[in-house]
Formats: structure tokens, sequence, C-alpha cells
């Protein structure tokens, strides 16, 4: 079973999509699901967007749609994700919108590596958050929601 | 001369999507010398498409093609940004490269479990 858990710089950053007025970011929790929720582990390694990769490892930049604003992959979100060769392990490490008023353009080589130490350190301190993928992302090993917080 | 010439902006923008499809598809395997030769035609093609596309705003008739014009630059400029951040600079940032080390061999005992 493929577990799915996150570091807290993604959550902190889906609450604030979540908060923008007008809801604009409302679909970003669907369309993360929708990208998961019928994946193999296979897939969701063997995406064509690796922007690093090691012996135990690849970081993916995942080109998602935003069907509530109809927008295609390329106007929609980021989704950076890490995920293990060894184990069912996928990490959410970071999303941001291409477009609207939390718009986005790129990510820097040392700001993945900020997220990638967060991970490993987050890691050794069994602080990481598992979520239910066919469950709006809900944070399984905690009572409240972060997203409504 | 641009209402003639339709059919051919219409072929030109689809060669683009095929390019940027390869670049996507190839990304893993792009190295610092594939890129020091297509990264000066890439900011070329990418200019042209932004004078074209300005050249295009005012008349109605090419507006269809205005949108499309506008996600495959913002493609192809998000493509040469991360080729050069991943594919060129990534290898060389020696605090990265530890970093990404540090995920072999890692303790998952304190991973969360499932209920």
């Amino acid at each position: 079973m493929i577990q799915f858990v996150s570091v807290t710089s993604f959550r902190i950053r889906m609450a604030a999509l979540l908060k923008v007025k007008r809801g604009v970011y409302a679909g970003v929790v669907s369309e993360i699901c929708q990208a998961f929720k019928n994946a193999t582990i296979e897939q969701i390694r063997q995406n064509r967007d690796m922007i690093l990769m090691n012996n135990d490892a690849v970081v993916i930049k995942l080109r998602m749609p935003d069907k509530k604003q109809k927008l295609s992959k390329a106007d929609g979100y980021r989704l950076i994700y890490l995920v293990m060769k060894q184990i069912p392990l996928v990490v959410l490490l970071d999303i941001y919108p291409k477009r609207g008023p939390s718009q986005q353009l790129d990510i820097e080589d040392n700001e993945i590596n900020r997220l990638v130490m967060e991970f490993i350190t987050e890691l050794k301190a069994g602080k990481l958050t598992l979520h239910d993928i066919k469950d709006n992302l809900k944070e399984i090993n905690k009572t409240k929601d972060a997203y409504t917080e | 001369m641009f209402v003639e010439r339709r059919g051919e902006l219409a072929r030109l923008l689809n060669e683009v999507d095929k390019l940027s499809d390869r670049l996507h598809d190839e990304f893993p395997t792009i190295s610092e010398n594939d890129y020091r030769l297509f990264g000066p035609e890439l900011k070329v093609l990418i200019s042209t498409l932004k004078a074209l596309r300005q050249d295009s705003l005012n008349r109605k008739e090419l507006k269809p093609y205005n949108n499309r014009m506008r996600q495959q630059i913002a493609d192809l400029e998000e493509l040469d940004h991360d080729i050069k951040a991943f594919r060129v600079n990534a290898p060389k940032n020696e605090e990265l490269q530890a970093t990404m080390a540090m995920l072999n061999n890692l303790d998952f005992t304190n991973l969360p479990m499932q209920p």
C-alpha cells in the first residue's frame, strides 16, 4: 500500500492556498487526490518531469491542471514530491499555482534542497504527517484537519 | 499578410508543441553539453514567439492563437529555467548533492503508521 506523507512546509502552503479569497485555489486538494488516486507506485515514480534522482529516491515536479478554474496543466499547479524507490512512500514537499494571486513561476534548486532536508529532519524526529489520498488528503495521524485551522 | 498565413502560423505552433513535448520527454537525460548546444536556439525561439505574439495581439483574426502562444512561451520559459536549475546547476550544487546522498539508506522506523 502506498503511503503519502507531507512535510510542514507543504501543509503551510496548502493552508495558505485554501485561504485565498473567493476560493481561487479551492480545487487544489481534489487535483492532488486525482493525480494519485488510481496510480501505481511505478507510475508515480516514472514521471517524465523528474527533476532530481539518486539511487533511492526521485524528486518530481508534477504539472497538474486546475479543472475548477478551467486551467490546463501548463497553467495549473506544480506539485513537488519525492518518491522512494525501495519502499512505496510518497512525500509531498511543496505545491504552487502558476496563475492567480499566489502565482509562482519557478522553483530553484536551493529551495528543493531545503525541502528535502526538511523531510530528512522530520522523518528522524517522527514529525511527518500521514495523509489519506482517497479522503481529500485527510491527515490520518492528527485529530484536527490542518487545512481548516 | 497575417490573415493569409494563418495556416503557416498554426503549423509553426504545432511544431513548437512537438518540440516542447520532446524536451519534457528528454528532460531527465539532458546534460550540460546538450544545453550548451540547444540553449541559445531555445532562447531565440522564445524571444521570437514573444515578438510574434506581440504583433498578433492587435489582430482580431489571430485572437485564437494568442492564448496558445502565451502558454507555449510560459512552458518553454519554465523548461529553460528547469534545465538550467536541475540539469546544469544541480549536479554542481554540492550542498544539494550532499542532501540527496542522505536519502540513501534512510531509517524509516519513525515513519507514521496507518492506524
